[in-house]
């Protein structure tokens, strides 16, 4: 499984966070794991996804998220906003745009049942580095589930993931 | 000198994805205004002129020249980072990653420093489609606009898009 930190780049009160991993499944298989509430919930969360653009995407993990399907291109395109709402007065005026808290999956057929899966996040900086820990965590957990169709829980994962980052930044 | 690639071709089948990356000595209002003010993008991507709307809001329309070859929608306004749209909304022969129907073109932008910008630019073509269409975005957006934003003249020689058709030629296949 790769181990390759995702990317975080850009200056000032916005980054551009990427990761990709290449899951052994066909690209229809990876989609409906990403896009179908009852499979996502095996290796993100629990919530609820629409089925088109402008329904809303909610998930009850920590980062609780709250936003809108903006392209829903099956199998190749999935992106929504995370929050519809301002969630807390202390975050940058950015995120308060529905449209600026972007997540934007999208997929690549490499061959029968080999796909290429890139996660791509706008993000405010004071959450940078905690989103990319969790993007790491979650792909890893994604290509578990495909593989084998079920997540074993790795207790401590995300904070040691966090932690890489961290030191990183600094 | 030899031409050096600045997109990458992605995947295997009928549907390919297109990425190509550069940074600009620019500042990232700077890039966001030459790429989404009609009366700029004509001086890089001028195929389609005279003529153009651009409804810069998410749900706004998007038509440059007379619509012929980009009438579409906005997808997601989010200035100064991300800019995407579909190339026609009312799709023609109902696929569409068709070149000529909904295919979705998104502009990502990153400030890197105080002047200088990295542009992603992402694309889904069919097969037969996407290394024209890369050639394109090398011209239009990795030479035009890179002229136009750090100073230079800009490449009008018709033969030039030739070229860049030749260097990803055969890129595009699975290894």
């Amino acid at each position: 499984m790769s181990s390759k930190l995702t990317s975080v780049k850009g200056r000032g009160a916005v980054r551009r966070l990427q990761t990709e991993i290449s899951v052994r499944a066909p690209i229809d298989r990876v989609w409906s794991a990403i896009t179908d509430a009852q499979q996502v919930k095996h290796w993100w969360a629990e919530g609820q996804i629409g089925a088109q653009v402008g329904d809303p995407i909610v998930m009850e993990n920590g980062a609780a998220l709250n936003g809108t399907i903006v392209v829903m291109l099956a199998p190749y395109i999935f992106e929504f906003t995370w929050h519809d709402a301002p969630a807390e007065s202390s975050e940058p005026q950015w995120l308060e745009h529905r449209t600026k808290s972007l997540v934007r999956f999208d997929l690549v057929e490499l061959g029968d049942a080999e796909t290429l899966a890139t996660l791509t996040q706008y993000s405010p900086v004071i959450v940078a580095v905690g989103a990319a820990a969790g993007w790491d965590h979650l792909f890893q957990r994604l290509a578990e589930y495909l593989h084998t169709g079920q997540v074993k829980e790795e207790v401590g994962r995300f904070e040691r993931l966090k932690q890489r980052y961290a030191e990183q930044e600094s | 000198m030899a031409d050096t690639r600045l997109a990458v071709i992605d995947g295997a089948g009928d549907v390919r994805r297109m990425t190509l990356a550069t940074t600009f000595d620019a500042t990232i209002e700077r890039v966001w205004q030459a790429m989404t003010t009609i009366e700029q993008m004509k001086i890089w991507w001028p195929d389609w002129q005279p003529g153009g709307i651009l409804e810069p809001r998410e749900g706004g329309r998007i038509v440059l020249g007379d619509g012929s070859w980009i009438d579409g929608a906005i997808k997601v306004w989010a200035p100064p980072n991300v800019l995407e749209f579909t190339w026609k909304e009312a799709p023609e022969n109902g696929d569409w990653f068709e070149p000529r129907t909904k295919s979705l073109l998104r502009v990502e932008l990153v400030a890197l420093a105080k002047s200088q910008t990295a542009l992603t630019l992402i694309q889904f073509a069919p097969e037969v489609a996407v290394v024209g269409g890369t050639a394109g975005w090398h011209y239009f957006a990795g030479e035009r606009l890179k002229c136009l934003l750090e100073g230079g003249t800009l490449d009008d020689r018709p033969e030039r898009f030739d070229e860049l058709v030749a260097l990803y030629a055969g890129s595009e296949s699975s290894a």
